[in-house]
């Protein structure tokens, strides 16, 4: 599965996820038994080298469940994941976080209120013990510069600085020892529009100049249509529909992707409100629904739907998951 | 057009009292919603959106001081009544939706009573009626199995469930005028677009007034009959959606305008537009326009005087020097570039 999904070269993708599931056990009441919670489950993903993966869906879909498991912070319980085609889980967390670096949502509490900027974008070069004390600052300044922050803030600390300013530091911070893929999860939803462009251009440059990887979390389909070379959709813990950005917007195929894109309100007053008939939130992943675990909400469900589990089928361009879906 | 006026606000100010002095939260706004109109109120983060919304309400803080010609209720004054009379207004006339609904639901009381309180509190009947009313508004906002849902606690419903359970708690008294805050911003985007669309036809129903808070530009455009873009505490720029979206005549609008993404027009990994610098401090006496320092088209005069509301036609108005013609010009040598 996914395999055609790749270019010629010999270079293995950046990062690739072979079957990567994470459950967890919950206890629901006191005395009850603990069971399991499938947050994640049978992900087959590959990125290249400089390519920009936005993995979208509602909340409770488990897209930050895999963005941790990303970054080494929360084994998976089933399959691995490969960095430049070596298995994340033979070697330590330190080894994995100089390759993968993360951005958070809320630049207000990522950032550690009581340590100045020089600080918090340098911790990872101490982590690492990388470079002696000057060599380590001149690092900062030259990052600082890279994400368009004024050198006179480097004394400052984080609650002196304007939202937009924050999550400039977090990428810094992020960049700073050179990482190959940074995952980014949700990193302009906690800003204002206007702000929100520079980061994202920001994104976009640093990119370009870096060759970075993008794993790009996001529920803003408008940014994502933006940023993204190669589009993730989930639905409770499962890998929907994958492909190109470009396609996935031109022809969306399984059903709750074409939901999605529907509901993104463009600032296109003559529209008026889409109709979406997508029904009821989404169901309780500790028992979630047999068959297809779409087929609830599902317009175009067919009988088959709520016996059958439909296979993640591979037409060499796209991944979709669904019955209809020839 | 000719419905009646449900809200009328002129001039309205708020300072705050703060360690450096006066902020000036809000100045001289104006707005007015009719019967079945929605008004949105769209700014960024301390624009002073919020601090309307709760001006209108009565409930700023205490050292938020409150000044306005105007601001009345289907003609009634409220800047002369009582904290009693104005808290027989709130909920009953004048209904609030915020944005997180897990905060603004009691955890500890079953949904149906907190719907039939209100209810009840403002005299409109028994728990009889009451209980009728909350299983007959719960049904307008498409939850399946009132009765059920009525006995639940708030934490045993979704995001989406709980907006609508204030939606209709709002819709209990059948007020005249709803205000929002931000009420789809915590929702997923597919919640989003149904909760907006259910607050829009029952506004219909009602005949309700709606001042619609939001920085979402993309709700804006989908539910506004009438747009004001606030800029530090002063309206830019009023128009309908059509006109301030298709013709956006302020700087700031413009630049607000080219900063997002927009699917099918926006070329995916272009650059997008942005808006230099940051919002300028709001405390003490401010001269010329507060947005000089962000404006590409800055010139001279900009920095003196008060910039008034300029007015286009009735309705239209925008705060800026620029000529309608000039800032026309710049927005499609923007949008071209």
């Amino acid at each position: 599965m996914g395999q055609k999904i790749q270019t010629e070269n010999e270079i293995p993708p950046a990062l690739e996820c072979r079957n990567v599931g994470r459950t967890f056990m919950v206890k629901r009441g006191l005395f009850a038994a603990k069971q399991p919670l499938k947050a994640v489950q049978g992900i087959n993903l590959k990125i290249n080298r400089g390519d920009v993966l936005a993995i979208v869906g509602e909340s409770g879909c488990g897209k930050t469940t895999l963005a941790k498991m990303l970054l080494g912070l929360l084994p998976p319980t089933t399959g691995e994941i490969l960095l430049d085609g070596e298995p994340i889980n033979t070697v330590s967390i330190k080894e994995i976080a100089i390759k993968v670096q993360p951005v958070f949502q809320d630049p207000y509490s990522s950032l550690n209120p009581r340590k100045t900027i020089e600080q918090i974008i340098s911790l990872p070069l101490i982590v690492h013990k990388i470079g002696t004390v000057p060599e380590r600052q001149e690092r900062v300044e030259k990052y600082m510069q890279l994400v368009g922050l004024p050198k006179r803030l480097v004394h400052s600390y984080p609650n002196q600085l304007s939202g937009g300013q924050r999550q400039r530091v977090a990428i810094a911070r992020a960049l700073i020892i050179e990482p190959k893929i940074v995952v980014c999860d949700e990193p302009t939803s906690a800003l204002d529009v206007s702000v929100q462009a520079h980061i994202l251009n920001l994104l976009q440059d640093l990119r370009k100049e870096l060759n970075l990887t993008y794993a790009f979390i996001s529920h803003d389909l408008a940014v994502v249509e933006h940023l993204a070379d190669w589009v993730a959709v989930m639905y409770l813990g499962r890998l929907i529909e994958f492909g190109k950005a470009a396609d996935i917007f031109s022809n969306p195929q399984h059903p709750y992707t074409r939901a999605l894109l529907d509901s993104v309100l463009t600032p296109e007053p003559n529209l008026g409100l889409p109709e979406i008939t997508l029904g009821k939130s989404l169901p309780n992943p500790l028992s979630p629904p047999s068959g297809c675990y779409f087929h609830p909400r599902c317009l175009d469900a067919l009988s088959d739907c709520s016996q059958v589990s439909p296979e993640l089928k591979d037409t060499g361009e796209r991944l979709v998951e669904c019955h209809l879906y020839k | 057009m000719a419905a009646p006026v449900v809200l009328e606000v002129e001039n309205l100010s708020v300072d705050i009292a703060v360690p450096a002095g006066i902020l000036h939260a809000v100045s001289n706004l104006s707005l007015k919603v009719r019967q079945g109109e929605t008004v949105c109120i769209v700014g960024e983060s301390g624009c002073g959106k919020s601090i309307t919304a709760l001006a209108i309400m009565n409930l700023l803080p205490r050292k938020a001081k409150l000044t306005a010609d105007t601001v009345s209720l289907e003609g009634r004054d409220l800047l002369s009544i009582k904290e009693s009379e104005f808290s027989s207004l709130r909920g009953n006339r004048i209904g609030m939706i915020f944005q997180d609904p897990m905060t603004s639901l009691n955890p500890v009381f079953r949904i149906g009573d907190q719907l039939e309180e209100v209810y009840i509190q403002h005299g409109k009947g028994g728990r009889k009626e009451a209980r009728e009313r909350a299983e007959f508004l719960l049904e307008k906002v498409g939850i399946v199995a009132p009765t059920e849902r009525l006995s639940q606690y708030p934490h045993q419903l979704s995001g989406g469930l709980r907006q609508r359970m204030m939606i209709a708690m709002t819709l209990m008294c059948d007020p005249a005028l709803i205000i929002a805050d931000e009420p789809t911003t915590a929702l997923d985007v597919t919640m989003q677009a149904q909760t907006l669309n259910l607050l829009r036809s029952l506004q219909k129903e009602f005949n309700t007034g709606l001042v619609l808070i939001t920085h979402d530009l993309g709700v804006v455009a989908r539910m506004a009959d009438q747009v004001i873009v606030m800029y530090a505490g002063r309206a830019v720029e009023t128009g309908t959606a059509v006109e301030v979206f298709e013709k956006p005549t302020h700087p700031y609008t413009q630049g607000l305008i080219n900063c997002i993404p927009v699917p099918g027009r926006t070329k995916p990994g272009a650059r997008l537009g942005s808006i230099r610098g940051i919002v300028p401090a709001l405390v003490g006496d401010i001269e010329g326009c507060m947005f000089r320092n962000r404006c590409d088209y800055v010139s001279d005069k900009c920095y003196n005087g008060q910039i008034e509301l300029n007015e286009i036609s009735n309705g239209r108005a925008y705060r800026c020097l620029l000529s309608p013609e000039e800032s026309q010009r710049n927005q499609e040598l923007e949008g071209a570039a």
